[in-house]
């Protein structure tokens, strides 16, 4: 005769793989698809917002630098080329996320 | 055990829904969902004491964070404990965040209300209330258990699930056996009273 400890390891290793049920889907799925979905048009906005915002902030600054350069100023005459590239790199970038989406 | 089986089976199957799923092919990872939602619904059922909303709110999380960073999944441990360590750190995150749920942590004597009664009451024994008896379990032994015992991990994988070493993890499921073995007992004995 097996001692009673022995029956319970044994009875609580059946019970606990008894209250394996599987779980219907009961739209679960779609529902999930649907937030993938509508997280990741939030993660593009934001993409796009901080491109706008960057470019924004370039563009702005571009004429002073521009005049600074101007002046003859050497440290402002490459950030005026950097300017001057950002602003070219990222106005075709934002340009086409802009399309792409609509 | 038929959750393990299952998940064996599906490992196979994923295989080639992971790799177009990591290229953001939207409707493969759909198909993930469907193959292992019922396994993380059911795990994070058992983590939240029957709590059905909140832990399909959890789930949906788990799946959310698990496509965002599916190109960060090596294949170094199978993709379903990949997903429950996922599963599991939401289920900690939101509980810690969340002050009415805190209860949730901590192991209690009584166990709670809402727990749901085991499927099978054929016998005396089985009307014993397995989901009672794990909520009045510490957290880690109760995931410990439920990890190895009802969901069929070993213990290499229920330590990467956990981020435990694997001597804590078996130490988790002895203590938690133990305390299911003395919750039987007393039911056993008042059982014995009764009749």
């Amino acid at each position: 005769m097996k001692p009673i400890d022995e029956i319970n390891e044994n009875l609580i290793e059946d019970l606990l793989v008894e209250s394996t049920t599987k779980i219907d889907d009961e739209g679960f799925t779609q529902r999930t698809l649907e937030k993938i979905q509508s997280e990741q048009a939030r993660n593009r906005w934001i993409i796009r917002l901080a491109l706008v915002a960057a470019s924004l902030i370039c563009v702005s600054f571009f004429p002073y630098f521009q005049l600074a350069s101007l002046l003859e100023y050497p440290l402002a005459t490459n950030i005026s080329v950097a300017t001057t590239v950002i602003v070219a790199l990222l106005t075709p970038i934002v340009a086409l996320l802009m399309i792409g989406e609509n | 055990m038929s959750g393990q089986s299952e998940t064996r089976r599906n490992e196979a199957l994923a295989s080639n829904l992971i790799i177009a799923a990591q290229v953001g092919d939207t409707p493969a990872f759909g198909r993930l969902v469907s193959m292992y939602q019922s396994d993380v619904r059911r795990f994070l059922l058992k983590m939240t004491k029957g709590d059905h909303a909140f832990a399909d709110d959890m789930a949906q999380d788990t799946f959310v964070k698990a496509f965002a960073n599916i190109t960060s999944y090596r294949r170094e441990a199978a993709f379903s404990s990949w997903l429950y360590s996922i599963a599991y750190r939401v289920f900690l995150d939101n509980v810690k965040r969340d002050n009415r749920r805190q209860h949730l942590l901590e192991a209690h004597a009584s166990g709670s209300e809402n727990t749901t009664k085991s499927a099978s009451s054929r016998s005396l024994e089985a009307e014993f209330d397995i989901e009672k008896a794990l909520a009045t379990l510490k957290v880690a032994e109760k995931t410990a258990i439920v990890l190895c015992l009802q969901e069929g991990f070993s213990h290499t994988d229920a330590a990467l699930i956990m981020a435990l070493p694997i001597g804590t993890v078996k130490s988790h499921i002895a203590r938690g056996r133990e305390v299911l073995k003395q919750q039987l007992r007393v039911w056993q004995k008042h059982l014995q009273e009764e009749q």
